[in-house]
């Protein structure tokens, strides 16, 4: 009797509270949502980079078939537009120098470039995702000849 | 006997509130969970039709780079292509298109296993050994554009092309 008779009032919940409890339930919802969004944005730049190695691949076989047809020294460069892709550009040098890793008329150092030209300025910036290859391929007069060079 | 303070139940005007605010609330977070999840599962699905694409033309350009000849190869307007090439054991591979299954097919001599799914075209254009021009003799190709197709369905009418050059090795 004496216990109930000295307990502290006990006051109920107030509207406040509720909304309260309910935001701060919404507020933890909040980081779960930028995961997926982190999420989403890591996996276009993988799509982006998988696409990127693709078309690189193809510049880099390119030029190594042109390269052991007409042992020509050259740097190309143009867009994926045709492909459909007209913000990806490409890069490609051939040279037998010896500062570039070739030794002249024998060894061609070939080096393939395609990059996501997102400011639109034609050339690979900093910042830009771009995948590179390079290889280098021998001048085989055998192969000259097969070209009708 | 001392008289405990009274304590205040709510109301049912706050309760009716209360359940309105959490309902409404719970509306809004469903509905952005299920946009959320939406583009997820959207991307998702792009995601894989793409992978299966790459997965295509990185298993090509694997095999052909180590090939020795091509020994049938499709005309270059057929967008359900087929190619069949002379690996140094001496075995035939070759890769078909089915484009009523929208699937690639591959397998030694014929192709009869499952490559890739999902792939609405399949075409090959073969080059002589100037890297140049486009030739059908399978004794003169030399390199070989491969070039796969997905629709996204994502996007209505999306489709999205990736394509390699492939150079045959030994000639």
């Amino acid at each position: 009797m004496a216990a109930s008779r000295n307990a502290p009032p006990r006051p109920g919940h107030t509207l406040l509270e509720l909304v309260a409890a309910t935001a701060l339930l919404t507020i933890t919802l909040v980081p779960a949502l930028r995961i997926m969004r982190d999420t989403l944005t890591n996996s276009r730049k993988t799509e982006t980079l998988g696409i990127l190695t693709a078309l690189c691949v193809d510049k880099l076989e390119q030029h190594l078939v042109l390269t052991g047809a007409d042992w020509q020294e050259t740097t190309a460069t143009g867009s994926f537009a045709s492909l459909g892709y007209p913000g990806y550009r490409y890069r490609v040098e051939r040279s037998d120098e010896l500062a570039d890793g070739g030794i002249p008329n024998r060894l061609m150092a070939v080096t393939a470039t395609a990059f996501d030209d997102q400011n639109s300025s034609g050339a690979l910036d900093a910042a830009e995702p771009y995948v590179r290859f390079s290889t280098k391929v021998a001048q085989l007069r055998s192969y000259r000849n097969e070209a009708g060079n | 006997m001392k008289r405990a303070t009274k304590r205040r139940a709510l109301t049912l005007l706050e309760l009716v509130t209360a359940t309105a605010l959490l309902a409404t609330l719970v509306t809004a977070v469903a509905v952005l969970l299920r946009g959320a999840h939406a583009a997820w599962q959207g991307h998702d699905n792009d995601l894989a039709r793409l992978e299966a694409a790459h997965a295509t033309l990185r298993h090509l350009v694997r095999n052909i780079r180590q090939a020795q000849a091509v020994s049938a190869v499709s005309p270059a307007g057929d967008l359900s292509g087929a190619l069949s090439i002379v690996m140094p054991s001496g075995q035939t591979y070759a890769w078909d298109h089915d484009d009523v299954a929208e699937r690639v097919n591959f397998g030694i001599t014929s192709a009869s296993d499952l490559l890739a799914e999902e792939i609405s075209e399949l075409n090959f254009v073969g080059y002589r050994a100037d890297g140049t021009t486009s030739t059908t003799a399978v004794e003169e190709i030399q390199s070989i554009d491969c070039q796969v197709t997905v629709e996204l369905p994502r996007q209505a009418g999306g489709s999205r092309t990736v394509i390699t050059r492939a150079w045959l090795r030994s000639w």
